[in-house]
């Protein structure tokens, strides 16, 4: 089994996933196994304005643990983290890192995608 | 953030840095073909929606995991200054949970969505000249990129290569053929994908409509990577598939700038 240990930049009580890797996709949307995908799979909200395609940054998480355990980052995640608020060294994008090991993320409180309150 | 679904609220409801979940019914319906539409939403109360040319909204549909909505985004294909009323395009995808129910829906159907999202935009037109290359629907964010680019004026080249396959509808046709008498410096150019159109769809393919057995890929790599050594022009590139991606890197590694090389693959 594998554990995701989710810390909430907004302080809300963080949560902690644990999962078998080879059962993914657990839902819809994201890269089957991704960050994205397990956490919808267990209730575990994340936005993901897109749809899990890689075109926004609204699932941006930074890894505070177990990086090595994420799948490679491709160009197109690179592309859209461009665009991401408050990105950092470790910053990725839910929809697209796939988890093989334990990892510890926070979820931003904000992101540059996300707007609050036009007309 | 919040570890539950959100509930469709207001008109635009914010609050404490969460998208904007907006109230809106399915206005109307446009059958571009059996598997193509123009959805038109209209947003609660009147509201009007902000959003640069390109964005998309995304659609909370009320099928989703464990309580969660489906999310599906749906790039807008009506201009920020068009009104109260937006649009989007939707194509049926065999067994696709988002586009089965749309598909199912009348006018007066509910239909919340969160946005505007996403960087795949053009708010303010580059000096230098422009190619749009949208295959199928996807050229329903183009749209109003080009008519931003034209409303701002100045003289840059503006191409929109169109593609559709066999079958499918030459979306928006009229008003971007209508748009390149209007402006000389805009060229549009339909490009049918593969064998043509199929029969019984009758799309309004102007003479000298280029067939592309490669389709836009080798169109756009011949014209833009092969055929002249000019590296300052901007792209936007969108559509279904891996061509999308194989583009960018046909674009880039020919020499064009990266941030000049944008694009958005559904």
């Amino acid at each position: 089994m594998v554990k995701i240990r989710v810390i909430y930049e907004s302080g809300e009580p963080e949560r902690v996933i644990e999962f078998d890797p080879r059962e993914a996709p657990f839902s819809h949307d994201g890269e089957p196994g991704s960050i994205l995908d397990v956490l919808l799979g267990h209730g575990v909200h994340l936005e993901h304005a897109c749809g899990g395609k890689c075109a926004c940054t609204t699932c941006h998480v930074i890894v505070k643990e177990g990086e090595a355990s994420l799948s490679e980052q491709r160009e197109n995640e690179e592309d859209e983290l461009d665009n991401a608020p408050g990105l950092t060294m470790h910053s990725r994008l839910g929809c697209q890192a796939i988890v093989g090991g334990d990892i510890t993320i926070v979820i931003p409180r904000y992101t540059i995608n996300q707007v609050s309150g036009h007309g | 953030m919040t570890s539950s679904p959100p509930s469709p609220g207001g008109g635009g409801r914010g609050g404490s840095g969460a998208p904007a979940l907006y109230d809106a019914t399915l206005a109307r319906i446009h059958e571009w073909s059996a598997d193509t539409r123009s959805l038109f939403l209209q947003v609660a109360g009147g509201a009007r929606l902000s959003f640069k040319p390109g964005q998309f909204i995304s659609l909370e549909l009320p099928i989703g995991d464990a309580g969660e909505p489906l999310v599906r985004a749906y790039s807008l294909a009506s201009s920020p200054e068009a009104g109260g009323v937006i649009e989007i395009c939707v194509d049926r995808v065999p067994g696709g949970p988002g586009s089965t129910h749309l598909f199912g829906l009348a006018p007066g159907a509910a239909l919340p969505f969160k946005g505007p999202f996403g960087s795949f935009c053009l708010d303010e037109p580059p000096a230098a000249g422009m190619v749009f290359v949208g295959d199928g629907t996807g050229i329903a964010p183009i749209r109003p990129m080009v008519r931003r680019a034209l409303e701002r004026g100045g003289e840059a080249p503006i191409v929109v290569l169109q593609g559709a396959r066999s079958g499918t509808p030459l979306l928006f046709a009229d008003e971007l053929r209508a748009w390149a008498r209007a402006h000389p410096r805009l060229r549009w150019e339909p490009v049918a994908v593969g064998a043509g159109p199929a029969a019984g769809v009758e799309p309004p393919w102007p003479a000298g409509a280029s067939a592309e057995p490669g389709g836009l890929e080798a169109l756009v790599v011949e014209r833009y990577v092969r055929a002249d050594a000019e590296r300052t022009r901007h792209f936007w590139i969108c559509g279904v598939g891996d061509f999308v991606r194989r583009l960018r890197d046909a674009l880039r590694g020919a020499g064009y700038a990266r941030r000049a090389v944008r694009y958005e693959q559904w």
